[in-house]
């Protein structure tokens, strides 16, 4: 195969086996790779009923077609399995360079099955493997496991890994891979932690066959040409700023998430903003493989309350964990941020549940006792040490590392936990970006920008402008950019280059440069419909997999903090979002029934099956 | 009519003065495009242009009492 290597890796923790499988072509047409082979897999071989973290649990590490191909920003890999925070699917996706690692060392997925008795971790380099003792490495954080990995396999050697996180099986650990890149949504990594799986480590030299280097060569000089050229006029402002620089717009638009999302801006902006990271923090920026962009954040804080030094902070960190907890103490918010990536956790989740804990202290919902502390809104020495306590749950960390639902619903106010499928939001109120709210409502994960982020097209214009505030007409380009999403995570590509460069700038966002790309490499020769339909074919068997799973409308809900109480301030004042609405639309376009089930008609049509 | 202004991200260097956050007067019927030429913010340079937290552009009108947000565009994850 060309673009794919046509190689699965199985590993059988339970038994103790690592074995290899073809990779089917028609399933890797049909699906692409990544997150759309992922969930093929687990469709066809999880039982959707299973706990998410018992030996039955099945997680795919896939790559996509485009991965370590030298396509700009094939970079990335996604990591699927049933998420012990929301109950359903996830899929979580990383950049770096570990994907592209494994995917030169032979295989484009793993997929790892049952509990080992003992801790291991799987070494994979240039075609051979096998599973190694990681009793020394237990309890070890994210940096000391990949150094002690890297010194006992090879200095070349890329690592994916869990912390004390994913060991304590705190519900939204995530998966580092190259030190501070986060698989970070939805509790992989408490899920790796639970089949006493502490690493991949992989080395691999083998390039990846291209169908048509020429002409992939030459659509490259192409893209990237026109990338530099456009650079020289408009500077890059993820470049400079980073994802940070998120700040300014969502605090204009009045839709950056503040005091457990009661405001839509904060006082306290400019001292969190990118511009002030850049000014004060950032080394330097950081790219992933083949990434003319580079918005990764070097960083490095010298306050001796909060030193340290690693990587971040993400706009959506920023918001989590600075205007949502109301603090503005930026070198707090990088010092969690790095505590989160040490002991490998999803900074939203984290960032989120310590605003809402905030609430419910200040509503007299929860005791200070409780806590064991103080916990003001603002406070950034509370935020810094229950991000600690969450990793090792220690204390109220352990209640912490439940995530805001549970933590919410134990107090009896489950409604201010702001989730949708039990997973928190990232950082744009839907009251001020309406289709937002459609996205988190729909996304198959629960609260997520990454599974389709209408916020491009209604706060930044990308790559065509929508009215923010309307809610009619919102679901087709919602279901567009979902779709996109699908086959945008499943060949490898990351959405930032992709949404600015390989798209038709309108609003059906048609993945015209993804499609020359692929072509290209796979010769498969898809045509504009045949790409389009595996994206439906993704979402779709997501939707079957959470059906089976018992998910119905219901679960496709907002709080009601967003759908009853309107934004109380700020340039979305007066506004609430019009889920409702916009759901029967959507189910609509779709062709779901109104309870938002795919017909037997519409499976059949993208030959689905189980 | 008097306008607020507020300059952002790269955008700051074009205040009249120190001051990012400043108030302009306008006649009636002015743009903000007529902003934008007061500032000397050439149409090369990339900006978003929010009145009152709406997206706008060149064309767009402004109103007594507004406040017009022009900051460098940017975007997520
Ligand atoms: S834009 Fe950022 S996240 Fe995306 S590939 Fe480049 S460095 Fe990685």
């Amino acid at each position: 195969m060309f673009g794919w290597r046509g190689k699965i890796l199985r590993v059988n923790l339970t038994k103790g086996m690592v074995y290899e499988e073809e990779l089917n072509p028609q399933v890797a047409k049909d699906y692409i790779g990544g997150r759309g082979l992922g969930i093929w897999l687990l469709n066809k071989e999880l039982d959707p009923h299973c706990d998410p973290l018992s030996p039955e649990n099945i997680m795919v590490m896939a790559t996509g077609p485009l991965t370590g191909t030298g396509a700009p920003t094939g970079a990335r890999y996604s990591v699927m399995t049933k998420s012990p925070l929301s109950g359903g699917i996830t899929c979580s996706n990383s950049g770096g360079k570990f994907p592209t690692e494994l995917k030169r060392s032979g295989f484009d997925a793993l997929v790892v099955e049952g509990r080992s008795e003992k801790p291991v971790y799987l070494w994979v380099n240039d075609g051979k493997y096998e599973l190694r003792n990681a009793e020394h490495l237990w309890g070890m954080t994210t940096h000391e496991t990949t150094n002690q990995l890297m010194s006992e396999t090879d200095v070349k050697a890329k690592v994916a890994c869990i912390g004390p996180a994913g060991e304590k099986k705190v519900l939204f650990a995530a998966i580092m891979n190259d030190r501070d890149r986060a698989a970070g949504r939805s509790g992989v990594g408490a899920v790796m932690g639970s089949k006493n799986l502490k690493a991949v480590v992989v080395r691999g030299t083998q390039k990846i066959q291209l169908a048509d280097p020429e002409r992939f060569k030459e659509f490259n000089r192409q893209i990237l040409g026109r990338f530099n050229e456009e650079a020289k006029v408009t500077p890059i402002g993820l470049r400079i700023n980073g994802t940070a620089g998120v700040v300014t717009a969502t605090q204009n638009f009045g839709v950056l998430p503040t005091k457990n999302w009661q405001q839509g801006t904060f006082a306290g902006w400019e001292k969190i903003d990118g511009s002030e990271l850049t000014k004060t923090y950032l080394l330097t920026n950081s790219a992933c493989f083949a990434c003319p962009i580079g918005c990764g954040r070097k960083t490095r804080v010298d306050e001796l309350e909060f030193a340290g030094e690693g990587e971040g902070p993400e706009y959506e960190t920023i918001y989590a964990m600075g205007s949502n907890c109301m603090v503005d103490n930026l070198a707090a918010v990088v010092k969690a941020n790095y505590i989160c990536n040490e002991l490998g956790m999803d900074t939203i989740t984290m960032g989120a549940t310590i605003g809402c804990a905030m609430e419910l202290v200040d509503r007299g919902y929860m005791k200070e006792e409780e806590v064991g502390r103080s916990l003001q809104w603002g406070d950034a020495e509370a935020l810094v040490e229950l991000t600690r306590m969450t990793g090792y749950r220690e204390g109220f960390g352990d209640k912490l590392a439940e995530g805001s639902y549970r933590l919410a619903e134990s107090c009896s106010h489950p409604e201010l936990a702001m989730v949708s499928k039990k997973q928190e939001f990232p950082g744009y109120d839907p009251r001020g970006a309406q289709a937002m709210g459609l996205a988190y409502a729909t996304s198959p994960i629960g609260g997520s920008h990454m599974r389709g982020d209408p916020a491009y097209f209604e706060l930044f214009g990308i790559p065509k402008p929508m009215d923010r505030l309307a809610w009619k007409g919102k679901a087709k380009p919602t279901q567009a950019f979902q779709d996109h999403s699908a086959i945008i995570d499943s060949a490898g590509l990351c959405i930032f280059f992709t949404v600015r460069n390989l798209v038709e700038k309108d609003l059906e966002i048609a993945p015209t440069g993804v499609l020359e790309y692929m072509n290209a490499a796979t010769g498969v020769n898809y045509t504009l419909e045949e790409l389009a339909e595996a994206g439906q074919r993704i979402i779709n068997i997501e939707r079957l997999f959470l059906v089976k799973a018992g998910f119905t409308r219901k679960d496709d809900s907002l709080p009601k903090r967003l759908t009853e109480d309107p934004m109380i301030e700020g340039p979305s004042k007066g506004h609430v979002c019009h889920l409702d609405e916009m759901l029967d639309e959507y189910y609509a376009v779709r062709d779901w029934t109104p309870d938002g089930v795919p017909t037997p008609e519409k499976l059949e049509k993208l030959r689905i099956s189980g | 009519m008097l306008v607020h202004v507020k300059l952002y991200s790269e955008l700051k260097r074009y205040a009249p003065g120190e001051d990012n956050v400043f108030m302009l007067e306008f006649p009636p019927e002015s743009t903000a495009g007529d902003l934008l030429q007061t500032l000397k913010i050439s149409e090369e340079v990339p900006r978003f242009i929010l009145i009152d937290g709406i997206l706008s552009d060149e064309k767009s009108l402004l109103t007594e009492g507004c406040t017009v947000v022009i900051f460098t565009p940017v975007c997520g994850g």
